[in-house]
């Protein structure tokens, strides 16, 4: 056949070298690309030929200037790595994800922070009690006695909102649609004040695609923040997912 | 040793001390902090990449995030010995961008939209100083080498469509190319201190 003679072995590695630019940049045909292989794993000349060009060429995108893309990008892939993660766990896992996912999603799309009851009997985990407290922000029976405010996150399907009571120094945080933070990592929720980022807590409980923060910050003044922000923290990096798009304190 | 050496070294030659390829590894074995630091090393570079051959941000994101995914999903099939890691990076990144930016040409949807506005700036992540290098040493190339280089790496045309669209034959496609590599190897080593 014509592609068995334009691969023989006596002219193979000349052959093969005139068409290492094409087999580098994936313009030879699938059948072709085998040949080439075949005798990649034989030829260690050519094989060196070939990485030689494959690493000159990817020079030319690493010389680009770095643009850096929209957090919701690793956002996407977290949930991405989270779901196939459980699948590969087990199927009834598998199961119970997509369960959690459709409930999850319902909640955001259906209710209110303030619908404390109705997201109580959505949700039907131990987060309620925590969501019901922030829920309770807009309630007349505690607004009256406490001064409380809030600043709202959004991030495509992630909103999140912060309840903040000025007197305790206690905030609590609450996102929507956060993937589970990657083993060995953690979100952590910062207060920009004075120019300065001061790190208020990690997150507490992560169920369902709801994310709960809490804590108590009686040393920060939270009331002079000029944003927050969500950044996601692993030994060996800091990436920042979430700032905040109101700042109503 | 000066530390830029290092940098240039390591794009040059595999087996030497590759963050990226440490990253990789770890990925293979599931750790999912492995991941979130490769992206924080090479999400700048990919995303680069994703809007310079896609010309479109909404595009390029979304190709940014499936070459995330493929990086995690199959990031046990690469092989240190065969090229550095940040050379496997982008060229899965290519392909899926150049995948993405045929199946828009056959949909017709290619170059419909305005050119996409550069992001706002982020803190630079990855390697600055091998990056500026590697700069330097294309900009080294006479212009012609590196619009050649760059219309088959980033445009996706194979050489006959470079023949074709230049009027000259597929030979002198093959062998201007092959010089303008052999110069960039030049330049590259030229460039080191």
């Amino acid at each position: 056949m014509r592609e068995e003679s334009r691969f023989g072995s006596r002219n193979e590695c000349t052959t093969i070298r005139d068409r290492i630019e094409a087999f580098v940049l994936e313009d030879v045909a699938p059948r072709e690309a085998v040949h080439i292989e075949r005798h990649l794993a034989r030829c260690a000349a050519c094989r060196e030929t070939v990485h030689e060009e494959r690493k000159l060429f990817a020079l030319l995108a690493q010389a680009l200037e770095p643009q850096q893309p929209p957090p919701d990008v690793l956002l996407n892939v977290l949930r991405r790595v989270d779901g196939s993660e459980r699948a590969r766990r087990s199927w009834s896992a598998a199961v119970g994800m997509a369960v959690s996912a459709a409930v999850a999603a319902a909640v955001v799309f259906m209710i209110q922070p303030t619908d404390a009851a109705t997201l109580a009997r959505a949700l039907g985990s131990p987060e309620v009690a925590v969501i019901n407290l922030f829920a309770a922000v807009d309630s007349p029976l505690t607004s009256h006695y406490e001064y409380r405010t809030q600043s709202r996150f959004e991030l495509d399907d992630s909103v999140g909102r912060i309840l903040f009571n000025v007197t305790s120094g206690e905030w609590q945080l609450v996102v929507h649609g956060l993937p589970r933070p990657p083993h060995g990592a953690r979100y952590v929720l910062s207060a920009l004040i004075d120019r300065e980022d001061k790190e208020l807590g990690t997150i507490e409980r992560w169920t369902n695609g709801v994310a709960v923060l809490k804590g108590r910050s009686p040393d920060v003044d939270l009331t002079r923040t000029e944003r927050l922000s969500l950044t996601l923290v692993s030994a060996d990096s800091r990436l920042r997912l979430l700032e905040s798009v109101d700042g109503a304190w | 040793m000066a530390e830029n050496e290092t940098a240039l070294d390591r794009a040059l030659q595999p087996g030497r001390s590759d963050p990226e390829a440490d990253l990789l590894a770890r990925m293979a074995a599931n750790d999912e902090a492995a991941l979130v630091a490769l992206y924080a090393r090479a999400a700048g570079a990919i995303h680069a990449c994703c809007l310079r051959i896609l010309d479109d941000p909404e595009e390029a994101k979304d190709v940014t995030s499936e070459t995330f995914w493929r990086l995690w999903s199959r990031a046990s099939s690469y092989r240190p010995e065969h090229c550095s890691a940040m050379a496997w990076i982008m060229t899965v990144t290519r392909r899926l961008a150049l995948d993405r930016r045929r199946s828009l040409t056959r949909r017709g949807r290619a170059h419909d939209r305005l050119r996409c506005e550069p992001p706002p700036r982020e803190p630079a992540h990855g390697d600055p100083i091998a990056r500026r290098e590697i700069a330097a040493a294309l900009n080294r190339l006479p212009p012609g080498d590196r619009q050649l280089l760059e219309t088959a790496y980033f445009g996706g045309l194979s050489g006959a469509q470079i023949a074709a669209r230049d009027a000259i034959p597929l030979g002198t496609v093959k062998s201007r190319m092959r010089a303008a590599l052999a110069r960039l190897r030049i330049s590259l080593h030229r460039g080191k201190p």
